[in-house]
């Protein structure tokens, strides 16, 4: 009768249990759950994105990895300063929660309904006042005259401003083109 | 045993039946979509394409337009670019590959409506595309109409769309 080497009996055992613990049913219910979670989450709560530009640069890296947090503004609207990702198509609905749009903007927050934004030395100014912008870091001149927002419009910009006015997409915004706020900020 | 056979030979012929209906009887909508997406196939090339390959490329992609397409087009850092006619239009695209050093285009979310008598429709989607070995990716919200020709869905107009005001 042949025997086992009790040794390696051990071995394949804690191989086993580490693989899928000492109760089997409970780690699949645990996975389960963990597969649920997940996606539940980056399906409808936080989208991954991949950044690709240098529009917000020093704040949101070249290649770098954020995530756009859809319940940003369930309660509540952009605020002043946000940094949100914006959907392309004006024909969108920013509660319509079965759609992901696969290409997005990723741009600053700086004029609010109903105000008047104009670009002077770079800097913008809402309603004939210049703003405090600590997250500009690189050199500007642009110039834009003032532009009125309508009732649901947000004028969104990217931070890195060194680059023509012309080539920089920014503008204003439909409230419901703004999927989210991202979650990671970096440099404010 | 016998009923595990039944069900699933049951499931096999609704299966093919659902396909054969989506072959014989396609959805207007689904049919536009692939159209774009082999559009967007056919504007793409890379630096190494043969004049053969790129001539037959153009002619096919001609088959996608009617003749009096009209076309309003942002071009990154040269504007708008109008084209009133399909062969116009055609030349800018023989244009663009001795220009560029290869382009690969995308189009992504295509989102495609139809007119209430279904002889048209309009499908918004995004440009994903980059130039040659560039890192830039160029983004664009395009929107295309089409019209049903001799059962065949054609573009009768593409137009650049601002995403932000």
């Amino acid at each position: 009768m042949m025997q086992s080497d009790p040794q390696s009996a051990g071995v394949w055992h804690w191989l086993r249990v580490a693989a899928i613990g000492r109760r089997p049913k409970r780690t699949l219910a645990r996975m389960a759950a963990l597969i649920l979670v997940c996606g539940v989450t980056f399906t409808f709560v936080l989208i991954p994105v991949r950044v690709i530009g240098l529009s917000m640069e020093p704040t949101c890296h070249n290649h770098s990895v954020n995530f756009i947090n859809r319940l940003a503004y369930v309660i509540g609207q952009p605020q002043r300063g946000d940094v949100v990702g914006i959907n392309l198509s004006t024909n969108t609905s920013s509660g319509n929660f079965n759609s992901r749009p696969e290409v997005m903007l990723l741009k600053r927050v700086v004029g609010l309904p109903g105000e008047s934004v104009s670009f002077a030395s770079g800097h913008v100014c809402i309603n004939g006042q210049e703003q405090d912008e600590p997250y500009l870091k690189f050199p500007t001149d642009w110039q834009m005259a003032p532009m009125t927002l309508g009732p649901d419009e947000f004028y969104v910009v990217g931070d890195n401003r060194s680059m023509p006015r012309e080539a920089h997409t920014q503008g204003a915004a439909n409230r419901r083109q703004i999927v989210g706020r991202v979650l990671w900020r970096g440099n404010q | 045993m016998k009923q595990i056979v039944r069900f699933l030979f049951l499931a096999g012929m609704i299966a093919l039946g659902v396909w054969a209906w989506g072959v014989f009887f396609p959805d207007p909508q689904r049919v536009i979509e692939k159209r774009l997406l082999k559009l967007a196939r056919l504007v793409s090339f890379s630096p190494q394409e043969g004049d053969l390959r790129r001539a037959a490329k153009i002619e096919r992609m001609g088959g996608f337009f009617a003749e009096n397409v009209q076309a309003a087009i942002d071009v990154p850092g040269e504007g708008i670019h109008t084209f009133e006619h399909r062969d116009e239009l055609m030349q800018a695209a023989m244009a663009s590959r001795t220009v560029a050093n290869g382009i690969q285009a995308e189009f992504v979310g295509i989102n495609v409506m139809l007119d209430p008598d279904q002889a048209g429709a309009a499908a918004d989607l995004t440009l994903k595309a980059r130039i040659g070995g560039q890192s830039e990716l160029i983004v664009q919200q395009l929107k295309f109409t089409f019209k049903k020709m001799d059962d065949d869905w054609l573009i009768t107009r593409i137009e650049t769309v601002k995403a932000l005001r």
